[in-house]
């Protein structure tokens, strides 16, 4: 009998969590327009029609291609946030976000610096740009470069060098060719 | 930074959502455990007010990213700002539901709690506690073989001039019982001991200092529609455990009843309409409703004969509670 009793317990606890599963999973069903995970970027294209998607021409090679995580949304403001993983490491080494200036409280990359080092100006393929050398959470490198593009605020998160961040920025860049010219000296 | 991505904004919505899967595990285990003990039943309902109030400080010292995107799109089970932020036609309604109903909730709490206290403060000033006469010899005695049965220190008993019929326990360590006259005359002897052996039983049950507890962490959670229902049940649930004690020492659950019936309120009613008459009648007819309730039980003498607790069914539905809320945001 009591035996019986925990089973009952067991299965009404089981099922709660189910229940609990489903209705969470119900608003993001209704809601396609929402902050969402997707699988590959032309899903992030065909169905937020989101027609211009940052991404860079070079790739290191110890990255995986695709994003490892996709998250995006169209309302109520235009984003779109991609992971990368490293090859060996297998954990998340690059974020590129792109997102509406005037979204007040964008999602945050899974690798956000804990401590900024010192900031500088850079110029993107003619754009102005803010470099951030920074570290992680554990004492990593962890590298950022902003500029405003086409709409949006464009962010790489990379625990990568400084050389290697400016490269994948620029790569992402249409337009004149990197002249080396930049406020930013790696020296100092 | 918005409202629910603040630490108050997130306290305030997970203590709701905490609050409602506490009350449905907290019933589904009354029920599957067939709780029919006030005394257990009370320490079941204890839960509802009390674990929602603490869980979401301690979740998040346990992990401080427990409120971030990626701890909702993880692990976690639920999170109930999905449900807010759904738009229908270009408009969020379970967002102005969460503020109406906590607001409403507020307002009630205001209402039926901040203000009589402050207007009885600001009115009485002058009355304090052990204010009356001792009660005499007799009603001495009594409590005094009560007290000796249930092995507490023998509290006085004072009477006061109230014209309404008011008993009542005073004190957390120094304990009185405070009557008013009338209860006197109208009492018969064999009512009078099972109200004086109620009394007792709160003191033995430290009812003051739990209610006072319980209240607090209600008042807190003003806004939280679940612990304003929840309170009243433990406070029914006290009084029942307080009726048992009385009926294994007096061995009359009927004089107690008949006691009861002295305590129950006069319906008002009015032919023109008045918020204050509807308040007063709401109020009232609550009040018997719970009195009715307890005189039925001692009636049908449905009181239980208590047997060791049950300490490994509430300690799996406590687990429960506390394993399912971590993964609810």
């Amino acid at each position: 009998m009591l035996i019986r009793k925990y089973l009952l317990f067991g299965a009404i606890m089981s099922a709660t969590v189910i229940m609990l599963a489903l209705l969470n999973w119900f608003p993001s069903a209704v809601q396609k327009e929402g902050i969402r995970k997707y699988k590959s970027i032309e899903d992030v294209e065909n169905q937020l029609k989101i027609r211009k998607i940052f991404l860079p021409a070079y790739f290191p090679q110890y990255l995986i291609w695709p994003p490892a995580e996709i998250y995006a949304q169209r309302k109520p403001y235009k984003m779109v946030l991609m992971h990368f993983t490293n090859y060996e490491r297998k954990e998340i080494v690059l974020s590129i976000r792109q997102v509406d200036p005037s979204d007040p409280a964008p999602l945050v990359s899974r690798i956000e610096p804990v401590t900024i080092k010192q900031r500088d100006n850079v110029l993107i393929k003619g754009r102005k740009g803010l470099l951030s050398i920074a570290l992680c959470p554990g004492g990593e490198p962890c590298n950022s470069v902003t500029w405003r593009e086409e709409g949006y605020d464009v962010e790489i998160i990379a625990k990568d060098s400084v050389k290697e961040l400016l490269k994948i920025a620029d790569s992402m860049m249409e337009g004149r060719p990197f002249s080396g010219d930049r406020v930013f000296n790696p020296g100092k | 930074m918005s409202f629910f991505g603040s630490y108050i904004g997130m306290y305030m919505v997970q203590s709701i959502t905490h609050s409602v899967l506490t009350l449905f595990i907290v019933e589904m285990s009354l029920r599957i455990w067939q709780v029919g003990e006030a005394r257990e039943r009370f320490r079941y309902r204890l839960l509802v007010l009390i674990l929602p109030f603490v869980m979401f400080p301690v979740f998040q010292l346990v992990n401080p990213d427990r409120g971030s995107f990626y701890f909702v799109e993880d692990t976690a089970l639920f999170s109930s700002l999905r449900w807010i932020n759904v738009e229908v036609f270009g408009v969020r309604p379970l967002f102005y539901l969460f503020f109406l109903v906590t607001g409403a909730v507020s307002f009630v709490v205001l209402l039926q709690e901040v203000v009589p206290i402050v207007r009885d403060w600001l009115s009485k000033p002058q009355q304090q506690e052990g204010e009356g006469t001792p009660a005499g010899s007799a009603i001495d005695g009594i409590v005094g073989e009560i007290s000796a049965v249930l092995r507490i220190k023998k509290p006085s008993v004072f009477v006061i001039d109230d014209a309404n019929p008011v008993i009542y326990t005073t004190g957390t360590k120094e304990h009185a019982i405070i009557m008013s006259e009338p209860l006197l005359s109208v009492f018969s002897d064999r009512e009078l001991r099972g109200a004086l052996a109620h009394e007792a039983a709160h003191i033995v049950r430290r009812s003051n200092i739990t209610t006072l507890l319980v209240f607090l962490v209600r008042i807190c959670m003003f806004y939280n529609p679940i612990s304003l229902l929840e309170f009243r049940k433990l406070v029914q649930d006290d009084e029942q455990i307080c009726d048992d004690i009385t009926v294994s020492v007096t061995r009359d659950s009927e004089a107690l009843a008949s006691a009861l019936r002295v305590f129950s309120l006069d319906v008002p009613h009015s032919e023109t309409f008045r918020l204050s008459f509807v308040k007063e009648a709401i109020e009232s007819s609550s009040h018997n409703l719970l009195l009715n309730e307890r005189i039925e039980r001692l009636e049908n003498h449905v009181l239980i004969e208590y047997h060791p607790y049950g300490w490994v069914r509430y300690a799996a539905s406590l687990a429960a509670i506390v394993g399912v809320s971590y993964f609810v945001v």
